[in-house]
């Protein structure tokens, strides 16, 4: 029998031979991988181990459990359809980007110690902003670079964390982490992923600036990452149970208020995701199970909003409710299979959201905290809102502007198996308890209290929504998050590193310039001499030389910033890829051996 | 079609908060648990504060897209 290898192994090799394969080769070597990476793990057991000796260290690649596997085949599963929905993208580059980002997502899941899942994290946030980059345009590169700067940032502190953890500890499987400075690291960096607030805002800013295809991988795989490493190494820590409370509310919050189709959504991702943490952060085997079986299903029905509201914009070309409308008839499939995905998001019964939300929920009254209970019902009755706005000013508001049809064929196709999938893994949940990581799984989700409850939330929320549904209605216009701050202090920095330092040298400078170029002309002509005493009894006769930079106008060269900026940042690179090997290695040899 | 959708909601409304006072309650840990079709009052309440806090996030927050530009 063959024996398994890392799921992560074979997309990021696959990758690479994407660009050999062209005409109808192309499409069904693209799939083959994910049916190739799901056939690798269906073979996979709990315990299965793949390690790999390296500089004195064990650099275990593949450590297989139940938690790991149920968060493995849903990435794949998803992996598949996200490729199938974008299989007429031309650009090889982009293909290979979200090979590389499933698989380093994969390498994550499946990492067994510390440097391993660092090393793939690390990937994860470089692929991931390849995915926004190649939509193009000033938007989406700057919000690429804001996406990197936050992730490397997080990827910095997991890095000090865990180097903190060997030192201490000598331990470097990845595993459940104690109250230290080591944790607090470490849980900065996993919460900058899974979108904590404040340190959230890379999400809405980068999903919404993706590409159309890029968008559906990005909302899948970041975030679940994080959620799997709270799973794994803080689970049952009330500050995490309570963030997720918080996450919700303030997701749904900022969602109500969004214009833009995909930051919409990526507000929901972060509401939606504060449950999973929120379960993950009770603790307690219905709190995991809860929070990994939302996790499932919202990779489903978020993916299938993602690709739904691409469809809209690669077909319309609009983004915004304000501008969108009546495409109900136009785009029939598009239209119900959204219906399912925010139907599922919003947690109707025979859903899949109905489900896990339910579950969450359960476990927060069994590890009885009130207040938790009553963000999430609060944050439940926002989606329902978001969602309901989302359809209706998208397909049903009147629009005679617009005139389309329906999107491409492999598109239709993705939508409709994830809408399956949705409706599914609602009706027949034991599919996915069967999986969940703490077995057996007791829960009833279709008792009579939880149907009727859920029905009644609904029609409350549904008659004032009817009400006053002019408050629901989309505005032109932006809503400032907490990345105000940081745009701020970013632009304090630049003034200060621009205006206050730089000015300083460039005054130093001209003095001296102006010194010694004096000198050598006068050494040339002294009767310039005279010149000079007029020109500094008269200082608005224009000189010989430019007050700015101190050089003579007539040989002053353009001035290019990137023909500095290139080799420097290029150096930087250069030395903190150079300190991070050297810090590897020096770690490995001395500690782990 | 909206007034029929309209019609609908409401009978439905009526009709399950009705129900919800012979449904035998799921949980019994905190005091709302024990009013009947609390989740309907839930329904009403949370949208109402949703709008208030929308609106004020709006009145504090919401700017122009240009605003960073």
């Amino acid at each position: 029998m063959i024996k398994p290898i890392p799921p992560a192994f074979l997309y990021i090799v696959g990758a690479l031979f994407i660009p050999f394969f062209k005409g109808r080769l192309k499409p069904l070597y693209l799939l083959s991988v994910s049916v190739i990476a799901f056939i690798n793990l269906f073979f996979m057991e709990a315990g299965t181990r793949w390690v790999h000796p390296f500089l004195n260290y064990d650099w275990i690649f593949l450590k297989v459990d139940r938690l790991s596997l149920i968060v493995g085949y849903i990435f794949i599963l998803i992996g598949f359809l996200a490729i199938l929905y974008s299989l007429h993208v031309k650009e090889d580059g982009q293909h290979a980007a979200g090979f590389l980002y499933i698989g380093s997502s994969l390498g994550v899941i499946f990492a067994g110690d510390y440097f391993s899942l660092f090393i793939f994290w690390e990937i994860m946030a470089v692929s991931g902003v390849l995915l926004i980059w190649y939509h193009r345009g000033k938007e989406s590169l700057d919000a690429g670079f804001r996406y990197l700067l936050m992730h490397f940032f997080g990827g910095s502190s997991i890095l000090i964390g865990i180097l903190i953890h060997a030192y201490s500890t000598g331990s470097m499987i990845v595993g459940p982490l104690e109250n230290s400075w080591a944790s607090l690291f470490i849980l900065i960096g996993f919460g900058l992923n899974t979108a904590f607030i404040p340190l959230h805002t890379w999400l809405p800013d980068g999903y919404s600036e993706g590409t159309v295809t890029g968008s559906v991988f990005l909302s899948v795989y970041t975030t679940k990452t994080g959620v799997y490493v709270l799973a794994r190494c803080f689970s049952g820590v009330d500050l995490v149970a309570y963030m997720g409370g918080v996450m919700a509310l303030y997701g749904v919050i900022f969602a109500l208020l969004q214009n833009d189709t995909r930051k919409l959504l990526s507000y929901h991702i972060v509401s939606q995701v504060g449950y999973m943490v929120a379960g993950v952060g009770i603790g307690i085997p219905l709190g995991v199970n809860g929070g990994i079986a939302h996790l499932f299903n919202h990779i489903l029905y978020k993916s299938l909003l993602f690709m739904c509201m691409g469809s809209v914009i690669y077909m319309t070309g609009k983004r915004k409710l304000t501008e969108l409308g009546g495409l109900a008839k136009q785009m029939p499939v598009t239209c119900l299979t959204c219906l399912v995905a925010s139907l599922s998001i919003s947690g109707a019964p025979g859903f899949n959201g109905f489900v896990s939300k339910g579950m969450v929920l359960s476990s927060v009254v069994e590890a009885h905290k009130p207040i938790l209970e009553l963000l999430l019902f609060l944050a439940s009755v926002g989606t329902l809102l978001s969602f309901t706005k989302l359809c209706f000013y998208t397909f049903f508001a009147k629009n005679q502007t617009i005139q389309t049809k329906e999107a491409p064929w492999n598109m239709q196709l993705a939508m409709g198996a994830t809408a399956l999938l949705c409706i599914f893994y609602g009706v027949y949940p034991q599919a996915l308890f069967n999986l969940l990581p703490f077995p057996p799984v007791s829960v009833h989700p279709y008792s009579t209290s939880h149907v009727i409850g859920t029905i009644q939330l609904f029609l409350g929320a549904g008659v004032v929504f009817m009400m006053v549904r002019s408050a629901f209605s989309p505005l032109e216009g932006m809503v400032l998050d907490f990345d105000y701050f940081y745009r701020m202090a970013f632009r304090g920095i630049a003034w200060l590193a621009d205006v206050a330092f730089n000015g300083l040298r460039l005054r130093v400078q001209t003095a001296f310039s102006r010194r010694i170029d004096g000198v050598v002309r006068l050494s040339r002509d002294p009767m310039l001499i005279f010149e000079r005493i007029i020109a500094y009894f008269q200082p608005n006769v224009e000189g010989f030389y430019n007050p700015e930079t101190g050089r003579s106008k007539i040989d002053e060269p353009i001035y290019d910033e990137n023909w500095y900026r290139k080799p420097m940042g290029l150096g930087v690179l250069l030395a903190i890829l150079m300190l991070f090997i050297y810090g590897l290695i020096y770690i490995l040899q001395s500690k782990m051996g | 079609m909206m007034k029929t959708l309209k019609i609908v909601i409401w009978v439905m409304a009526i009709i399950t908060i009705f129900v919800g006072f012979f449904v035998a309650r799921e949980h019994d840990s905190f005091f709302w648990h024990r009013i009947p079709s609390m989740e309907a009052v839930f329904g009403v309440l949370g949208t109402l504060i949703l709008i208030f806090l929308s609106r004020i996030l709006a009145l504090i927050a919401f700017k122009k897209e240009d605003f960073y530009d």
